[in-house]
């Protein structure tokens, strides 16, 4: 955190509270399951795709989880830290394997879709602190982790045109002369 | 001369001119738990009082009416659209009773957070947040936080501007995905660019006002009085 300038940080929480917005905006309860990934996952690998810091998706995800479980988003309180954490650390880590990741549309579907898997964890977490039947929760954490892949992945289809877009303005620096903003 | 009247202990505020009537922790907690309520809550009766609590909560924390009226209209479109998706779901009958319970729950779930981060100043929500987050996260979270109206108003205007010049982007236009990439180009990308200029910025002001340059958490003389 130390070596991340005042500007990235900021730019990172404003990150941070657009992906709050858009996803409390969205809630709807209209039943289609995992639709809010879409945001997460997209906010999360623009985040790191504009800074490059290596955990500033995970930074995002942290000031996003604090700023909703404030502001009492999801129903797990303090567990809704969890919620953008995991998908957050599934893009940095692809980001550190997948040197390439923001010039490919395909390998930044493929770290949506991880981005996404990652809500495996938290509902199966969560169903079962509730008490529910561990064969339930599997198969309802699966359906959940499912759809929040395929938003996951939509979601991050978005992030190479607007990365290549903002290259092209000048306002980041080439993939081959990465530097601080 | 800056280093002098630099300050880096917290004192007790002193004055009443300005003065909140609740601490900056105690409105975080409020907001914590009021919004935490609205989503757990669903009966009409406990969101009633919910609905009270609110209106109280807005009393004590004097909130700019502008800041209410332009949040009030963002959930009744809100709230209008949400409506609409149920009726169209689940029909006329099954359809608006739930719509409209989630509508107004939505406007619980906002309000709180509008009056914490609109009504209070900045330091106050930096302060109340640096109890639990390192100084230096807790000032970019509330700095981020406290600027996001302005930010809004800065998509809404370049939403219109993109508009003027011809960009499908406008709700009906998004429902084919073909239009999606004017969203990216039209909207997004310039968006980016926008939110770098305020961070930027930011950072400039906050620079100048030797931010950082002390571990824990610092505040300019001219906030004293927002510290406890």
């Amino acid at each position: 955190m130390k070596h991340l300038p005042l500007k990235e940080a900021l730019f990172l929480g404003f990150c941070a509270a657009l992906l709050i917005i858009t996803k409390a905006a969205f809630r709807w309860h209209l039943g289609i399951s995992g639709h809010a990934m879409f945001f997460t996952a997209f906010f999360l690998l623009l985040a790191r795709g504009c800074v490059t810091f290596r955990a500033a998706a995970s930074f995002t995800g942290l000031l996003a989880g604090i700023a909703a479980a404030l502001l009492g988003m999801g129903k797990g309180g303090p567990l809704v830290i969890e919620k953008f954490l995991l998908p957050a650390l599934a893009v940095d880590l692809g980001a550190l394997l997948l040197p390439w990741l923001f010039g490919s549309m395909l390998l930044c579907a493929l770290v949506g879709a991880a981005a996404g898997a990652t809500k495996f964890f938290g509902t199966i977490a969560i169903d079962l602190l509730v008490g529910m039947e561990p064969a339930i929760a599997w198969r309802h954490s699966l359906i959940e982790a499912f759809a929040a892949l395929a938003f996951g992945a939509v979601g991050a289809l978005g992030i190479p045109p607007v990365l290549r877009r903002l290259r092209a303005y000048g306002v980041l620096l080439p993939e081959t002369r990465k530097e601080p903003l | 001369m800056f280093s002098t009247s630099l300050r880096v202990t917290q004192k007790k505020r002193q004055g009443t001119k300005g003065r909140a009537l609740i601490s900056a922790e105690l409105a975080l907690l409020l907001c914590f738990v009021l919004s935490l309520a609205a989503i757990v809550e669903r009966s009409p009766t406990s969101l009633a009082w919910l609905t009270l609590a609110n209106v109280l909560l807005l009393l004590i924390h004097r909130l700019d009416r502008q800041v209410l009226k332009r949040g009030i209209r963002l959930c009744l479109w809100q709230g209008g659209v949400v409506t609409g998706l149920y009726l169209l779901r689940y029909g006329p009958d099954a359809g608006l009773m739930p719509g409209l319970r989630v509508s107004w729950q939505l406007l619980l779930v906002f309000l709180p957070g509008l009056i914490l981060f609109s009504g209070g100043s900045a330091s106050r929500l930096a302060q109340a947040l640096s109890k639990i987050l390192p100084a230096r996260s807790a000032f970019v979270l509330a700095a981020s936080l406290k600027f996001l109206p302005l930010l809004v108003t800065e998509i809404a205007a370049i939403h219109e501007a993109q508009r003027l010049r011809g960009a499908r982007i406008r709700p009906r236009d998004l429902l084919w995905p073909g239009n999606w990439g004017d969203l990216l180009h039209c909207l997004v990308a310039p968006v980016v660019v926008r939110v770098l200029e305020i961070a930027d910025n930011i950072a400039c002001a906050a620079r100048c006002r030797e931010f950082g340059r002390f571990p824990g958490r610092t505040c300019w003389p001219g906030d004293q009085e927002n510290t406890p």
